[in-house]
Formats: C-alpha cells, sequence, structure tokens
C-alpha cells in the first residue's frame, strides 16, 4: 500500500514524531510504499537539525534524518508553519536575511498543496497529532 | 491488480474530516487547522469540519483578541460557505456543557450528539485532528 504520514507534534511535547519514526521504519520493513512525510503545526521542530539533548537520550532529528537519507523519502515541511517557529532552510535564510539556518537535509519547505497531493496519491494517510 | 484500477479511480476526490479540539489562542492549532481545510477545498476536495469538545470556542462571537495581540479567526470560520466548505459540525454535549447556543456562534452548523459524530467522521477517507 502507498502510506503518507502527517506529524503534528512537537519532541519533548508530544510521542507523535517517535511514534511516526517507527511507524515510517514498520512500513518499510512491510515492503509498503511512502509517498510523503508531511511535517505540519508544532510537528516542523522535528525538522530542526541543532537540537542537542543529553547524549543518552535519543536525538530525534538525527534519527529522522537517516531514515530519511536511507530510504531517500519524499518529505515536505510545511513553510507558514516552519517560517513562523524558526525553521529556515538556506533559501528562505536568504531570502529574510537571516543569520543561520538549521532545517535537516533532503526536506523540503513547501505549501499544503503537497498535502492535499499526498492524500490523492496515497491509499492511506496516517496522522501523528499532538 | 483490479484493486489497484479502482484506487485509482478514487484518487480524484478524498472526503476529509478536519477536526478542530483546541480553543482559539491556547495555541495556534485552530487557525492551522482551518487553513489546511481551506487549501484542501480550494484543491476541489470534500472537506467537512468538526469543532469537538473546546474546539467550539473557535466559534463564539464578539472575541476581542487584540487585547492580547491575537488576530482574530472566528471572522474566517464565519464565511467557510465562501470557500467551499459547508459541512460543518459541532459537538452538541461541548455546546451545552459550557452552556452555549447556537445564537452564540459566528456561524450555522449541525449540533450532532456526540456518539453520532464518531459514525459521521469515520465516513471520511481522512481524519486530521487539531
Amino acid at each position: 500500500m502507498i502510506f503518507s504520514l502527517t506529524i503534528l507534534g512537537a519532541p519533548y511535547h508530544s510521542a507523535a514524531p517517535s511514534t511516526a519514526l517507527r511507524f515510517a521504519k514498520a512500513l518499510l520493513a512491510e515492503g509498503h510504499q511512502i509517498y510523503r512525510i508531511f511535517f505540519y503545526g508544532e510537528g516542523v521542530h522535528v525538522t530542526s537539525r541543532i537540537a542537542v539533548p543529553p547524549q543518552d537520550e535519543q536525538q530525534l532529528s538525527h534519527a529522522w534524518q537517516s531514515l530519511i537519507t536511507e530510504y531517500q523519502l519524499d518529505v515536505v515541511v510545511c513553510i507558514a508553519a516552519a517560517l513562523r517557529r524558526g525553521i529556515i532552510d538556506k533559501q528562505e535564510q536568504q531570502r529574510y536575511q537571516l543569520d543561520a539556518n538549521n532545517m535537516i537535509k533532503h526536506a523540503e519547505l513547501s505549501g499544503l498543496g503537497q498535502w492535499v497531493d499526498a492524500c490523492l496519491q496515497s491509499d492511506r494517510v496516517v496522522t501523528f497529532g499532538e | 491488480m483490479v484493486e489497484h484500477a479502482e484506487s485509482k479511480e478514487c484518487k480524484k476526490e478524498k472526503k476529509i474530516a478536519v477536526l478542530i479540539t483546541q480553543p482559539p489562542y491556547q495555541s495556534i492549532a485552530g487557525k492551522e487547522g482551518l487553513d489546511l481545510a481551506l487549501v484542501a477545498a480550494t484543491f476541489e476536495q470534500f472537506v467537512s469540519l468538526f469543532f469537538i469538545g473546546d474546539g467550539v470556542w473557535q466559534l463564539v462571537k464578539n472575541q476581542q483578541p487584540e487585547v492580547i495581540s491575537q488576530k482574530n479567526i472566528s471572522a474566517s470560520f464565519g464565511a467557510l460557505g465562501l470557500y467551499g466548505i459547508e459541512h460543518v459540525y459541532t459537538d452538541a454535549s461541548a455546546l451545552k456543557n459550557y452552556n452555549l447556543t447556537e445564537q452564540d456562534l459566528v456561524t450555522t452548523t449541525q449540533v450532532i450528539a456526540l456518539d453520532e459524530l464518531g459514525s459521521l467522521i469515520a465516513s471520511h477517507d481522512i481524519i486530521i485532528n487539531f
């Protein structure tokens, strides 16, 4: 089956991003396809690559980055949700003349139309809420 | 293969249920849920909006969030019909609990008992909860 995942919860506030990560791994292990991972709302915080938790805790954005890179997953981060929360890629850093960017690699800032597209292209869209 | 062909057929339109369970101003979830619903409607999807539990406060008239430096989104909820969202439901028990009536709300909604909301929500292809 073709799945897409929507992630609405932030690390430390919600179990959503880590549950979604395990769910994504289970899907791939079972031979399902993932059409798109869409980070929205507080979920965009997962895509900050510069979080530095204590060494004995999971670094969630690194764990997501590994999975995304390994399986070349299509990852979209809602641009409006990201910008207002300070999740910035190189392009937005230049556009707003900011002194840093912090978003993970192989992910794209784009609009909610990408979420609708994922709904149309997938057999199932599973949401991991706050 | 037959099953695959059928799933291709239904890719043109999905029934999307957007659930709003959080009150305004405590978080931005209501605004982000609204944005998602509006975009899905723009892309000609069948969108239903459900206001459940504390979410019914999103619809209450005469909000003055300017005094706490917040934007008023209840006006947008009052104009859902203009955006092509005609299926709007509120949770009867929440209205009763908060001593609210339909006259207190910015828009006409179908007031539905909680136990009936469940099957109504389940009739959608995609359910997303804010």
